[in-house]
């Protein structure tokens, strides 16, 4: 470690520039928020002087006002570590004022984020993420790199010792090697990889686009109808319609619907292409002793550092076309007793094969063969195409629906030819890809044609199992069968009930002698 | 350490959840699902008067009034049909609940993972005389369980019960 060692053991503030933080941030809401404001004031009445004068003053008291608050916050925002209680402790409030403690043995995460702001300003957002509710989550704003550095260390080695207390491993003797190699070894890096821009492109143009474009779709939409309140959109729709009038052959037709797809899925690209590069740019994954180091995002850079138990259910996915550019794309779904399961998820998109082997053996120590493989009953393949039938249906409905346009029945057969056989084709591939494998210590699901997804539950990691019959399988004697976990569920569709039975005593069994703490 | 032992587990012979024997709910259950459905139905009935009055088109009213009785028998005949698969049982290390008839649903919460326990009365449940055991897990709604129909006593009982048992399993 550095130099100036701080224990944080006296109540201290943050970096003065957490003010400038405040600032910018109430600056960029006035300016989001008070400047629409301001502009629909001066369009409705005009630009007369006494308006202006009237905004100018609204904004500059607003702007007063804040910079009192913000520097009466930043004086009465101080943080501390107690020690000897095991705890964090955080005071804030201008008029109110709140006394926040976080025992160590609470905390489950600690990370660095910078946005914009707080790189160019220098200095780093700590956040503290508890097991409890979210009153007592922790928010620094502004910390010097070295202090933020430190105090993250001291917390997640506070947190590191609980958890070996927890978990009872072999006591003593191994806490006190554990104090010695942390010290000798913080700085060690096991293995780290780096998603380079060259694969943050491959992942975009590989990705779904029709994300993007429903993207785009929402985002327009909320353009058009603010437009619309605005000027008489009615104009405009006329224009377009005489511009239509001009095209009166179908090819012609045909021809603009065709540029039209076209550009929209190359708009839809470009979306995808940006959000890929401002959520994953310089993402690095870094493994240090029990912990991996990640780091990723363009405006905003967020640091998380992780232990393998706090995964409780890993997810991975890729497709043909990603495979051949060693794509695999995994998610980390962590443990937490909020609802918010989208907070609690980390996407690691563009790693390579070998990444993925290294990550599934940083998360599970044990590899076991003793593997049973569950497949899911035919009824299945019945139950997707027959959902697969609706449009179908939709299409042979509409005659009675729609009247006074001819209806060529002929085409309607060669429609539904055209379109069920691939489906059948494609929904007996998708049912043959289904497996559940559960062994000794994982429960292993996959499934998918074209995008493939394994998702990989540790047994010891489970919160409950609930199987779901209807009522016209009981006599076939299958069932659905739904792991849930403290990071989602895993369900797996039309088992056979007699053959997952034994499987799903054997788990319980397991969970409930085991000795290891899921959390 | 002396006490350590390692034997082989055999598969086959470890206790089975669908063996076990449930325990059924009160009958008075069936009660409060049927209250609830003619409330329901007398809602629905009054929307439908409304609309009769107000509306001049008599195959169209008829046609939706036989849609909702339909519905509405079925609704019937679902409730009383669910009231018999409501059942739980509670083993040393677990707790099993079943609900559902159209999809019977079979639950198991291992107490080592069991969050908190808790019970709970609605109005309705306070004049029949009825309670609710709720259990929650870390795993969200997934994994929560609520059964119904249990008298307050036993509610409570199950409650304590469930609470010694998740203190004794976690150290």
């Amino acid at each position: 470690m550095s130099h100036t060692e701080n224990d944080f053991s006296h109540p201290q503030n943050q970096s003065k520039l957490a003010i400038a933080v405040f600032f910018t941030d109430v600056f960029y809401r006035v300016f989001r928020g008070g400047g629409i404001i301001a502009i629909i004031i001066l369009i409705r009445d005009g630009l007369d002087s006494s308006t202006l004068l009237y905004v100018i003053l609204g904004i500059g008291l607003l702007a007063v006002l804040s910079a009192v608050w913000g520097i009466l916050a930043f004086f009465r925002f101080k943080f501390h570590i107690d020690y000897e209680n095991r705890e964090f402790i955080l005071q804030k409030g201008v008029l109110s004022s709140s006394i926040t403690a976080v025992p160590f043995d609470k905390i489950q995460q600690v990370y660095l984020k910078r946005s914009i702001i707080q790189r160019i300003l220098n200095v780093y957002r700590l956040k503290i993420d508890t097991a409890g509710s979210k009153e007592d989550e922790v928010d620094i704003k502004a910390l010097s790199k070295q202090e933020a550095l430190q105090l993250k260390e001291i917390l997640m080695q506070s947190e590191a010792k609980n958890s070996d207390i927890n978990q009872n491993f072999q006591g003593e003797e191994v806490e006190k090697t554990q104090e010695k190699t942390e010290k000798s070894t913080a700085e060690k890096t096991d293995w780290q990889y780096h998603v380079s821009i060259g694969t943050l492109l491959k992942i975009g143009l590989t990705s779904n686009w029709f994300r993007g474009i429903w993207i785009m779709l929402i985002f327009f939409n909320q353009i058009y109808q603010e437009i619309q309140s605005l000027v008489n959109a009615s104009v405009w729709w006329n224009d377009f319609e005489s511009f239509l009038e001009g095209f009166q052959g179908i090819i012609q037709i045909l021809v603009i619907m065709a540029v039209a797809f076209i550009a929209l899925i190359f708009i839809g690209i470009i979306i995808t292409l940006a959000e890929v590069f401002i959520k994953y740019y310089n993402l690095s994954i870094e493994k240090k002793n029990d912990r991996l180091q990640l780091e990723m995002g363009l405006t905003t850079t967020t640091q998380f550092t992780l232990k393998p138990r706090r995964v409780q259910l890993f997810k991975i996915s890729t497709n043909p076309i990603q495979k051949r550019l060693g794509l695999y794309s995994s998610d980390l779904h962590l443990g937490n007793s909020q609802d918010d399961l989208d907070k609690t998820k980390i996407k690691l998109p563009g790693l390579e094969n070998s990444i993925i082997k290294k990550l599934k053996t940083f998360l599970y120590q044990t590899e076991k063969s003793s593997t049973e493989v569950f497949h899911p009953h035919k009824a299945l393949l019945i139950r997707r195409f027959i959902f697969s039938l609706i449009p179908v249906g939709i299409l042979w409905a509409s005659p009675f629906f729609i009247e006074n346009l001819d209806y060529n029945y002929l085409i309607f057969g060669i429609i539904s030819v055209l379109y069920l056989l691939p489906m059948l084709w494609f929904q007996r591939k998708v049912v043959q890809s289904y497996s559940l494998s559960i062994n000794g210590d994982f429960i292993i699901k996959q499934k998918g044609f074209w995008t493939q997804k394994t998702e990989i539950i540790e047994l010891y990691k489970l919160q409950g199992i609930s199987t779901n019959q209807a009522y016209w399988f009981k006599n076939r004697n299958i069932e659905n069968v739904t792991f849930h976990t403290a990071g989602g569920d895993l369900s797996f569709p039309l088992v056979n009930q007699s053959e997952i039975k034994s499987r799903l005593n054997y788990i319980f069994y397991a969970v409930e002698t085991t000795d290891r703490a899921w959390m | 350490m002396n006490s350590f032992s390692n034997k082989e587990i055999n598969i086959s012979e470890l206790p089975d959840y669908e063996a076990v024997k449930m325990n059924r709910i009160s009958p008075k259950q069936l009660v409060k699902a049927i209250v609830q459905l003619i409330i329901f139905s007398l809602i629905l009935g009054a929307a439908w008067g409304f609309l009769a009055y107000e509306w001049d088109r008599v195959f169209l009213e008829t046609a939706i009034g036989i849609v909702a009785l339909l519905f509405l028998t079925i609704l019937f005949f679902l409730v009383v049909k669910k009231q018999k698969k409501y059942g739980y049982a509670i083993r040393e290390r677990d707790i099993i609940y079943q609900r559902g008839y159209i999809f019977e649903k079979t639950t198991v919460i291992p107490f080592v993972r069991i969050q908190h326990v808790s019970t709970s009365r609605s109005f309705l449940e306070k004049m029949l005389g009825l309670a609710k055991l709720k259990v929650f897990t870390a795993g969200g709604s997934g994994s929560d369980i609520s059964i119904p129909g249990l008298t307050p006593e036993l509610a409570q009982q199950l409650k304590e019960k469930i609470a010694n048992q998740v203190k004794d399993e976690s150290y």
